[in-house]
């Protein structure tokens, strides 16, 4: 096995409903290994996408300890655990997420603007990434004159942007058909083979599973089983 | 995170809802438009007021006794306190004049040759020349009355015009019972004044003078109503002043348009104060405008602030663009409210006191005219209301940065409010 990236050590995310509490996460303790694709999944209301934002670091555990290769994320402030996510963490969305008013190529150079890349780099680099996945006249296009695809492909440049270790998508085949599937799910192949990064998928669709080197399955907030080689 | 590229970032979300923006614009644009509207207007009237008090010297004083006209015994009595360099007495009568077929109110002054110019400061002649002292009835017109409705002229040179005195006029400087009525008067026209505009006191504009002998002939009369005195110089007033109040006790009336200049920028300043606080009234509905917008798209945004803080941005860059995106609001608010203001200065007099103004010409308030005045009070003499609109740019930057205050300020709660979304939470918004 490798070095793991990501270590939970159980975790708790407990939500106050009203007067109920209610766990939607329960003393979940997970290794994410440097360079694997993990599949998460589970029926709706698992706790799926909690998870996920936990380890992304966009979100913080009631209870129990998380790293990322040795830092400790409980321990970050709110700022610097922005940073952090701008530098090592590229998330992807079911719903895309574009910024509706920038273009394309501004989308994707948001996350260099943010750690304060110099304009004409970011935008060599935006270009760079785009013109794997989108034809050079849809650069200047505004979310809304693209497709899902399209749309999704942009998003996926822009996690890519800053180089990230890690890409956490959550659901990004839901919105799409088939072909684009697919299409998405072998960009993030290509790029934990190429360079060996790694991908935690959230997903309902099996059929996308078959590219997981691990599935972790989810039920009422807790690890049900673990399907791996 | 670089300062220009949240500034960016502010401005596009800006341009994207171009209607709504447009509309948090000109509610700062209306605000700001109105202030400086109203402002210019009472800094142009008062700038025409002190501006026309001025012009008789700040070494003047305008005296008249109460319940008695003034005597050759008088002038000697002044012309003796120590700093008066001259003693003008003058003679003014209320009538109307029949030129191009209408009735035009006047005032007929009767002063001396030389002392002509020191009532209307350089003489502006248009037509003709000035009178010498003579006995003979001789007149210069007012630019108004030569020219009742700015085209033509319907007074010339050489012409002699009748001037039909109004009211009744104190006989021998007795009580109203002696009273008498008077008649009509030829005069001669010798020469016509250009506009002087605005002016207080002496308008001579609606005037017509004559020689002081000529008066005292055509009138009847060897009194005055008031005299002007000159000092040697401003630092006598005082002293002049004391010695009138010496010689006449609580019955001289004194005017000393220096300090009814301060007055009236006193009084001018306060008005623009209050009209300029009643259109900053408008700025609290724009205001309480951006505030509920920016909560409604803020909330409309939720998704993409939660997207915006995945990506790394962090609570203060967030809060940032914001206020940036409110400043911005400010910015072009005020430069289009100075814009438009400035444009409705001149625009607002001609709409609002359209009728109340004659093209050309004043509001014209007649104190005593077409009345029974036993005495002439020339503290409330002919007042004749024509001005400019003044735009002060002090103005003009008070109500930028108000423009601007107030756009900042009714972001602050909305940015607060997006920069402390809980970003999973946001994420999950519908
Ligand atoms: N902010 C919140 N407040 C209260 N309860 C929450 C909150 N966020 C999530 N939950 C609850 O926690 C549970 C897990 O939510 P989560 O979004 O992680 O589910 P999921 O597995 O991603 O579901 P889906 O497949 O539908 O996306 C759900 O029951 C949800 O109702
Ligand atoms: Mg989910």
């Amino acid at each position: 096995m490798n070095d793991a990236l990501i270590r939970t050590f159980n975790i708790w995310k407990v939500y106050q409903v009203g007067k109920v509490m209610y766990p939607a996460l329960r003393d979940i303790s997970l290794e994410v290994e440097k360079g694997e694709f993990l599949c998460v999944v589970g029926p709706s209301g698992c706790g799926k996408t909690t998870l996920l934002n936990i380890l992304g670091a966009l979100d913080r555990p009631t209870k129990g300890d998380i790293f990322f290769e040795n830092i400790s994320l409980n321990k970050l402030s709110d700022d610097k655990l922005a940073e952090f996510r701008n530098k090592r963490i590229g998330f992807v969305f079911q719903t895309f997420n574009l910024i509706a008013h920038l273009t394309a190529m501004e989308n994707v150079e948001l996350p260099m603007m943010v750690l304060g890349v110099p304009p004409r780099e970011r935008k060599k680099r935006a270009i760079e990434i785009l013109s794997r996945f989108l034809p050079e006249s849809s650069f200047f296009k505004r979310p809304t004159e693209l497709s899902s695809g399209e749309q999704q492909r942009v998003a996926i440049a822009r996690a890519l942007a800053n180089n990230p270790d890690v890409i956490l998508a959550d659901e990004p085949t839901g919105n799409l058909d088939s072909a684009n599937k697919h299409q998405v799910v072998n960009i993030f192949r290509e790029f934990r083979e190429e360079e060996g990064k790694t991908i935690v998928m959230v997903t309902h669709d099996l059929e996308m599973t078959k590219y997981a080197d691990r599935i972790v399955k989810l039920r009422d907030g807790q690890i049900s089983e673990i399907i791996g080689r | 995170m670089r300062f220009l590229d949240i500034f960016y970032l502010a401005y596009k979300a800006l341009w994207t809802h171009k209607v709504r923006t447009t509309l948090l614009i000109l509610s700062v644009t209306v605000g700001i438009a109105t202030i400086i509207a109203l402002t210019s207007q009472t800094e142009g009237v008062g700038m025409s007021i002190t501006a026309s008090l001025q012009r008789l010297g700040s070494n003047t004083l305008i005296v008249s006794i109460r319940g008695r006209t003034l005597t050759d015994q008088d002038l000697a009595l002044m012309s003796m306190l120590e700093g008066v360099r001259k003693v003008i007495p003058i003679i003014r009568v209320m009538g109307t004049v029949n030129v191009g077929g209408s009735e035009i109110d006047v005032t007929v002054y009767g002063i001396s040759a030389e002392d002509l110019k020191e009532i209307l400061g350089e003489t502006k002649i248009i037509d003709g020349t000035l009178y010498q002292d003579t006995t003979i009835p001789l007149a210069i017109v007012g630019h108004d009355i030569a020219y009742p409705n700015s085209t033509y002229s319907a007074v010339s040179v050489g012409q002699a015009i009748t001037v039909s005195m109004r009211g009744l006029v104190p006989f021998a400087g007795g009580s109203p019972m002696q009273a008498q009525r008077l008649l009509p008067v030829i005069l001669i026209v010798t020469s016509i004044l250009d506009r002087y505009g605005a002016s207080f006191l002496i308008s001579p504009d609606s005037s017509i003078f004559i020689p002081l002998q000529a008066a005292q002939h055509a009138f009847n009369r060897g009194w005055y109503d008031m005299v002007i005195i000159k000092a040697v110089d401003v630092s006598y007033i005082s002293a002049i002043e004391e010695g009138l109040s010496y010689i006449y006790g609580g019955n001289a009336n004194i005017i000393s348009p220096t300090q009814m200049a301060e007055t009236m920028q006193n009084i001018i300043m306060q008005m623009s104060l209050l009209l300029g606080s009643i259109a900053a009234i408008s700025l609290i509905a724009a205001a309480l405008g951006i505030l509920n917008m920016m909560l409604v798209t803020i909330t409309e945004r939720t998704r993409e602030i939660g997207t915006l803080k995945a990506i790394g941005l962090k609570n203060k860059h967030i809060l940032a663009q914001i206020i940036i995106e409110g400043l911005l609001i400010g910015v072009f608010g005020g430069v289009m409210g100075n814009v438009i203001g400035v444009v409705a200065s001149y625009i607002l007099p001609s709409i609002t006191l359209g009728g109340m103004f004659r093209p050309g010409g004043g509001i014209q308030t007649r104190a005593g005219a077409g009345r029974f005045s036993p005495t002439p009070v020339p503290a409330a003499p002919t007042m004749s209301l024509s001005y400019e609109p003044y735009i002060n740019p002090i103005m003009m930057i008070i109500a930028f940065i108000l423009a601007i205050a107030v756009s900042v300020v009714s972001s602050l709660y909305p940015a607060w409010r997006a920069a402390k979304m809980d970003p999973a939470r946001a994420l999950k918004y519908e």
